[in-house]
């Protein structure tokens, strides 16, 4: 039922999955990285992140440079422009949503503290 | 620390963070302090000694970043300096009174001050995380009264360099430490 779905901001779903927004975190601190950096700090496995990767680039969100350097191919990943202001916009979104759950935490709060008082005052 | 926080960290810090690489240097500066001529040479192969032990520390550094970059992967990120007011400040403002004090009183006793005023930098970098300030502070703190000590005693001021190495010596292995510590090993993280 539509009515009942929480009126929360839409999030990006390609960059909201785990692995792919820890690709792009590391991608964003710095001008591009190869595919064994993006392993030694996301923990994917070697399967995992070539898949994320291709997924990413898919999306249009980084690009791939693949060069052959003494027989063997080095991936370079790039965050593409489009993808750093879709970086942005989903850390935006998030913290709106955060925002948005502490104020309902907070009536919440202060509904059930009046409520408490009430019942106290009755008794 | 969250896990944005460590991708970031790792990634902008991460050549930083290899101070191990420069190991074999002040292990070498640690061993010659005791005599000038610690392995006994004569003739020309005592002036050449340094150039070799130096050349070899800095193959090592270069086999070093090779093995990171092959271990643990290569990017492409910028330096990052220091942009505190206080430590630019500290640090010119210390080092041109070293020097002054050098060229004019012949006095070399504020140049371990100046020196490590230059390698407790990330001390000013809020990027840090608490415990690399901690060490960095605990590491300063030890060369800085050290050299006092040694200059209200009257003491061999050569031990200050000696001191120094060793200490630096201990960040370049705490830094490793930190290092592996942000690594993930692979499989083992968000492996959805």
């Amino acid at each position: 039922m539509p009515e009942n779905q929480p009126n929360f901001p839409k999030v990006d779903r390609v960059i909201h999955e785990p692995a792919r927004l820890a690709i792009l975190t590391v991608l964003s601190a710095c001008s591009s990285a190869d595919f064994t950096f993006l392993q030694t700090a996301t923990g994917l496995s070697k399967g995992n992140l070539s898949v994320q990767l291709t997924r990413l680039e898919e999306a249009g969100l980084t690009s791939i440079d693949r060069v052959l350097e003494r027989k063997k191919t080095r991936t370079t990943v790039k965050l593409s422009s489009a993808g750093g202001i879709q970086l942005n916009e989903y850390w935006n979104t998030m913290k709106r949503i955060q925002e948005q759950g502490a104020a309902r935490l907070d009536k919440d709060f202060a509904r059930t503290s009046l409520n408490l008082k009430k019942r106290a005052t009755d008794r | 620390m969250d896990d944005r926080t460590r991708l970031t960290y790792l990634t902008r810090h991460y050549y930083e963070l290899q101070g191990i690489r420069t190991l074999p240097l002040w292990i070498y500066f640690v061993a010659i302090q005791p005599g000038d001529n610690p392995v006994h040479l004569k003739g020309p192969a005592q002036a050449v000694f340094p150039f070799i032990a130096v050349g070899l520390a800095g193959l090592f550094a270069w086999l070093g970043g090779q093995y990171f970059r092959r271990r643990f992967g290569w990017l492409d990120s910028t330096w990052i300096f220091p942009k505190s007011r206080i430590y630019w400040g500290l640090y010119l403002g210390s080092f041109i009174w070293a020097m002054y004090c050098i060229f004019f009183s012949h006095f070399h006793g504020f140049f371990p001050y100046a020196f490590t005023i230059v390698w407790i930098s990330p001390l000013f970098d809020k990027e840090n995380p608490v415990l690399r300030h901690a060490y960095f502070a605990l590491a300063g703190l030890a060369v800085f009264s050290s050299a006092m000590f040694l200059q209200i005693t009257h003491s061999d001021g050569r031990i200050i360099i000696v001191i120094q190495c060793v200490v630096l010596l201990a960040l370049c292995i705490a830094d490793h430490l930190l290092l592996m510590s942000l690594c993930t090993p692979p499989g083992d993280g968000a492996d959805a």
